[in-house]
């Protein structure tokens, strides 16, 4: 093992690569310490399940694949996947996290915990008791029944009679109510249709699979009720081990495809979200509606709750970080001048690594640990103190927030400004650190140069511009820096100093692309701005423990509305920020997770809001109830039964749009451009971590894929691929249009926000390229049919089917 | 009053404390501006419009109590120096009249905050904020203003009215940051009275008043008494004819709804800003010819004519009435082509099109929208003037089908819309 040079030997990183210190103002000469005891990490070892970096067991393997039983439960799982599921339950938690916190003003979980547990078990009840009540009806009203005789218009309109009549519930849960029924009534059709294709009494599947259903709410809420009151519940016990192990692999190996290529790392910003929560409760499900002896028979070797993991139902990790945050600031901002700070450090990095995901990296090496806390020791010594902290203290005070607001505006107190900056560096310069690969660590001066830059950035992004080194600010122009909200919370948050203007022009918000791949331009439109939007930009960035339901529900009386939804919250990428602001360099690179959904995001990655100002065009209406979706589109080639779904959503302000045109005589003018534009917009997202094109083939020893094509097709696949959907498509969609475009405009007139279009082609020649291309065994021949479009030769058969609302394939 | 001796001085000196004591107490509750209205009422104001509201709120607020505090400390030096009593005395005073001018100010906003009782009245007026402002917002940004925002409040009665923003308000040194329309129950789902106010703010920030005044005064060129009569009732027409060029028709017929009392429509008060009523639903009837041609207007003016005979008022007026009626196309000619101060000189007509509110546009809009029209937020958002100007239409044409109407325009307007 190296060995860890003493402090002074550092003067060649302060002084090497960086020409000053990271300080505008001269480092002056420190005196050699000698290295403390290192601490050990003994409440992050003792965290029984937060050991296991993954939340699933560990694959138990056989030696026998059973391929057919992963491809059933790999399809039974795809069918039950819902956005809308996963939305309604992440706004289940952000609305009971506003029933508690209209309490308790005390964010913390271990405050008044026992009351904020029943207060959110209160308001969840009543919806535990409806979703049970309509589990046992539907269960009850299905028993006997031939479910499988019926054609699916008649098995829809079976299960529309157990729709419920309307229960007085929150807004939240009458969503989560709606789209637990919609999985409900999935996984009725699932079993339908398939029970027969592996020899089995749908009788008997349904059965297991409502029960199954039944008893996996009471879990679920109760995770729900962990997430609103600070607590990382432990996921749903989901024994479908290659259905995490897909899970896991797609985005472990998109980082390390990302990490191959950029030189960034992010953590999660929580260690688990309300996406995992939904993803392991469909996993849950899927099981039982396939029926997998092997899977049943290991669900019932397990005693107790087969739901429940092993060990505590919750995490507290995100408590133990805040208090030894506040434990931390309180230390800083009562520390004389040259106080040595080391200790206090070295009390707090422990716990920020067992809360921060990729702690594993400094785990198991104290020395390194040691090191870093005499390092930020000393150079942050220099700011603390009475005397000290003056300079500080005054430059915080230019750049900080002016509020004013009827709400009890949480503004700094004086005192603990300096401190909280302060904390907030160390933070970031661990989590910085951390994210580095395993190889920095061994050795020493890469080590010491990681160290370094992680202070460097850490030091531009919480320091008042006017204290750091010219060129290291991120946004010079701007002259702003990120202050903490909620400091000693379980759930801090940082927001910028400053709220620029900004003024955009329709064909940059088309250039900027925000969660799951949504363009800006199609989210503001749906939202009802017109171009070009002036807009003040908020921005926000995320540290461990934020959520970004959290930042919506405590901004909104500055943002100045009542209901502020985390949908108005944006990534801000350097590739907006460069087009918003000119300032690329204050948006942050992340991994391609972070950027399909809200409700998993990194630690350090920053977000921004447009609050309109009044004038120009049409200003967006911020008060509402519901967020528009936005004009979107996915595409599934299924490579098993040779087909492709595009579906092209568009949202009521585009819809209405188009059905005026189509109403008007204009159906080509208005409609075709319209189709042409929303495929092209998805086929570009072909081949990019964050597409909308899924992919479904068999399996292949053992292996399971169902998901993003990232890094798996060859860039002339891909362009074939594109350039022959569109060949197909296209005319398709044209002699529809030219046939029976007034659907759309009846569509457009159903109750219902916008109108998705399907397009399902059958019999799509060269799907055995594809799924070679996947596997990797494109071989030099088969390459030269598809350079030279002789792969994908021929024509599908098509149809074309317009619903009301949003319509995933 | 001159120096009095110690004791006395003490005495008046201590008068003063408490009385000062008293007003800082009072104005210290002033923070809190759920004094005035609730939480839910002031958050029922949009962010953009109650932010700027608020802010110079609290400005006045954190002066009053400041002045308090300089107040208080005046008044105890006066208990050890009794030559500074007579100013510290006039302190008081003038303390008082700031407190008393500070609270008519809050209780007028907090008045209008508070008529948003209710979710489906919060909703209404925030609908109606927001087609208030953007009305006005094409025509002043053509004039090189910033947007203007508004607080729209409802109140019993027969008229709407405006505080213009931008004026001064009841607290010296405080200017109106935001335009506060007052709205009247009878009319709040069809509000074409909206414009009528939004009008006067246009009007006043644009020059065109004056301009406007001094087009119908040509118009009426050699007729000396009528425009004597016209020419102060510049500032009504200007509002009225704005009001028409976003919703045509149904802002006559509104109109007409409000003046056509059969005791007043007639008469011509002194020193009444506003056309005799007749005169002004005769205007109304005549720009709708004016830009649309022959319609259901011809029919009304008729029936007004009919029912209101100019031979039922005084001789003087019925004279000035009967020939003002012989030149109402000259004057709505002048109106409408007017030239504007703040947009060049070019009239209203080139930033605010009549053709768009015509009968025939507003049918091709119900048309082309379709079903969707009084359903669909997209619509909602961006027809909402006109969606007013439909209803207001088809509401007059089907007069048995009226309450049918009115409930379909309070159905859009107090459905939330969705989210930014």
């Amino acid at each position: 093992m190296s060995t860890i040079q003493e402090p002074s030997a550092l003067a060649e990183w302060e002084n090497g690569p960086f020409s000053e210190a990271p300080f505008a103002e001269a480092e002056s000469d420190r005196t050699a310490e000698t290295a403390p005891t290192p601490v050990g990490f003994l409440p992050w070892a003792e965290a029984s399940w937060a050991e296991n970096l993954s939340p699933f067991a560990e694959p138990e393997t056989d030696g026998t694949p059973t391929d057919e039983a992963e491809l059933r439960l790999a399809e039974a799982f795809a069918e039950l996947r819902d956005e809308f599921f996963d939305e309604a339950v992440d706004n289940l938690v952000a609305e009971t996290e506003d029933v508690i916190g209209q309490r308790f003003a005390d964010e913390s979980s271990s405050t008044a915990g026992p009351e904020k547990e029943r207060l959110g078990g209160a308001h969840l009840s009543p919806i535990q008791f409806e979703a049970e009540r309509y589990l046992d009806r539907l269960t009850d009203g299905l028993a006997g029944l031939d479910v499988e005789s019926l054609d699916e218009t008649g098995l829809n309109e079976m299960l529309d009679r157990f729709d419920p009549e309307a229960a007085p519930l929150s807004p939240a849960g009458e969503e989560f109510l709606g789209s637990l029924i919609r999985k409900a009534k999935s996984a009725v059709k699932f079993v339908a249709r398939t029970a027969k294709r592996v020899g089995k009494a749908a009788g008997g599947l349904l059965a297991g699979a409502l029960k199954r259903l039944r008893k996996l709410v009471a879990p679920l809420l109760r995770r729900v009720l962990s997430f609103a009151i600070g607590r990382l519940p432990a996921p749903l016990r989901a024994p479908a081990r290659l259905l995490a192990g897909k899970i896991f692999s797609e985005q472990e190996s998109s980082g390390q495809a990302e990490a191959a290529e950029e030189d960034f790392a992010s953590s999660p910003a929580q260690a688990t979200d309300t996406e995992a929560l939904s993803e392991s409760f469909d996993a849950a499900l899927a099981e039982a509606m396939v029926g997998d002896e092997a899977i049943t028979a290991e669900l019932e070797a397990l005693t107790g709750d087969e739901y429940e993991q092993e060990g505590p139902l919750e995490s507290h990790e995100l408590e133990l970080l805040a208090e030894a945050r506040a434990k931390l600031i309180d230390t800083l901002s009562a520390a004389g001048d040259g106080e040595d700070l080391a200790p206090a450090v070295e009390q707090f990095v422990p716990a920020l690594l067992g809360a921060l995901r990729l702690g594993i990296n400094l785990v198991g090496r104290p020395r390194v640990v040691g090191f870093l806390a005499r390092y930020l020791a000393r150079l942050i010594g220099r700011w603390v103190g009475p005397k000290l902290s003056g300079p500080l203290s005054s430059a915080i005070v230019d750049t900080g927030l002016r509020l004013i607001s009827l709400e009890q505006p949480e503004l700094e107190r004086d005192n603990e400004a300096v401190a909280s900056l302060l904390a907030a560096t160390v933070e970031d310069t661990v989590r910085r650190l951390a994210e580095n690969e395993d190889y920095i660590f061994e050795n020493e001066d890469l080590m010491q140069l990681a160290t370094a830059e992680a202070f460097e950035r850490s030091v531009a992004t919480n320091f008042p511009p006017s204290l750091v080194r010219r060129g290291l600010p991120p946004a010079p122009s701007i002259a702003g820096r990120f202050v903490t909200r909620r400091p000693r919370s379980a759930r801090p948050y940082r927001r910028f100093s400053r709220m620029p203007e900004v003024e955009i022009s329709a064909s940059v918000a088309e250039r900027i692309t925000s969660f799951g791949g949504v363009t800006l331009g199609a989210t503001l439109r749906a939202a009802g701005a017109g171009f070009p939007l002036r807009a003040r930009l908020h921005i926000f960035e995320a540290t461990i423990g934020t959520s970004l339901r959290r930042i919506a529900a405590l901004e909104r009386g500055r943002l100045g509305g009542s209901k502020i939804s985390s949908t108005r919250l944006h990534p801000l990428t350097p590739t907006a920020a460069g087009l918003l602001l000119n300032e690329p360099a204050l948006g942050v690179r992340v991994g391609a997770a972070f950027l399909q959904s809200r409700a998993r995001v990194a630690a350090g990655q920053r977000f921004y809001y447009l609050e309109p100002i009044a004038g120009g065009a049409p200003t967006v209406t911020p008060v509402a109830a519901r967020a528009g979706t936005p004009s979107q589109g996915w595409i599934v080639a299924d490579t098993i039964r040779s087909r492709i779904v595009v579906a092209l959503y568009f949202s009521e302000t585009d819809a209405q749009t188009i059905a005026a045109g189509v109403r008007a005589g204009r159906p080509a003018a208005a409609l075709l451009p319209a189709l042409t534009a929303a495929y092209d917009g998805v086929a570009r997202s072909f081949g990019t971590p964050s597409g909308r094109v899924r992919i479904v083939k068999e399996t292949v020893a053992g292996e399971e894929f169902f998901g993003s094509v990232a890094g798996r097709l060859l860039p002339l696949v891909i362009t074939q691929l594109r350039r022959v959907i569109r060949s197909w498509l296209l005319p398709l969609l044209a002699t529809w249009m030219r046939e029976r475009s007034a659907e759309f405009g009846r569509a457009s007139a159903s109750p219902g926000d916008g109108v998705t279009i399907t397009a399902t082609l059958s019999g799509v020649p060269g799907m055995s390229v594809l799924r070679d291309a996947l596997n990797g065994k494109l071989g030099l021949g088969t390459l030269h049919t598809v350079a030279s479009g002789a792969a994908f030769k021929g024509t599908p058969a098509g149809v074309v089917t317009v619903q009301a609302g949003v319509h995933r394939p | 009053m001159s120096i009095l001796p110690s004791a006395a001085a003490r005495l008046a000196a201590d008068d003063l404390e408490r009385q000062i004591a008293h007003w800082r107490a009072a104005a210290s509750t002033f923070r809190d501006a759920e004094e005035f209205a609730s939480e839910q009422a002031w958050r029922g104001v949009e962010a953009h419009t109650g932010l700027p509201l608020r802010r110079q709120l609290a400005s006045m607020v954190t002066e009053l109590i400041d002045m308090g505090r300089a107040t208080q400390a005046t008044c105890r030096s006066a208990r050890h120096h009794p030559e500074e009593l007579v100013v510290a005395a006039r302190a008081v005073q003038q303390y008082r009249r700031r407190y008393a001018q500070v609270e008519v100010t809050l209780d007028f906003f907090g008045d209008a905050v508070n008529s948003r009782t209710s979710p489906q009245l919060r909703s209404a007026l925030q609908t109606l904020d927001r087609l208030a402002a953007e009305s006005m917002t094409p025509v002043l940004t053509r004039a090189g203003h910033p947007p203007i925002p508004v607080l729209v409040y409802l109140d019993k009665g027969m008229g709407a009215s405006i505080l213009r923003a931008g004026i001064r308000l009841w607290t010296p040194g405080s200017i109106n940051p935001v335009a506060a329309i007052k709205i009247v129950r009878h009319n709040l789902y069809r509000p074409t009275s909206l414009f009528h106010e939004s009008g006067h703010q246009v009007a006043h920030q644009t020059g065109w008043t004056q301009s406007l005044r001094g087009a119908v005064t040509a118009a009426l060129e050699g007729d000396p008494p009528l425009q004597a009569m016209w020419a102060p009732w510049s500032s009504e027409i200007a509002a009225d004819v704005f009001a028409f060029l976003h919703t045509g028709y149904a802002s006559v017929t509104a109109l007409y709804d409000v003046v056509g009392d059969s005791r007043t429509i007639l008469r011509w008060p002194v020193g009444d800003p506003h056309p005799v009523g007749y005169l002004r639903t005769l205007l109304g009837c005549a720009l709708c010819r004016r830009a649309f041609g022959p319609g259901p207007w011809d029919s009304l003016e008729d029936a007004m004519v009919l029912s209101h005979p100019t031979d039922r008022t005084d001789p003087t007026v019925r004279t000035l009435l009967d020939r003002s009626r012989g030149r109402l196309a000259e004057i709505a000619r002048a109106c409408l082509d007017s030239p504007v101060p703040g947009l060049h000189g070019r009239p209203m007509t080139s930033v605010l099109d009549p053709g768009r509110v015509s009968p025939s546009a507003l049918a091709d809009l119900e048309r082309g929208a379709g079903t969707s029209l009084w359903v669909s937020p997209h619509w909602r958002r961006t027809e909402g003037i006109r969606l007013i100007a439909l209803a207001g239409l088809r509401e007059a044409e089907h007069p048995l089908d009226a309450a049918g109407w009115i409930d379909r325009a309070r159905t859009w307007m107090t459905t939330e819309p969705l989210a930014a």
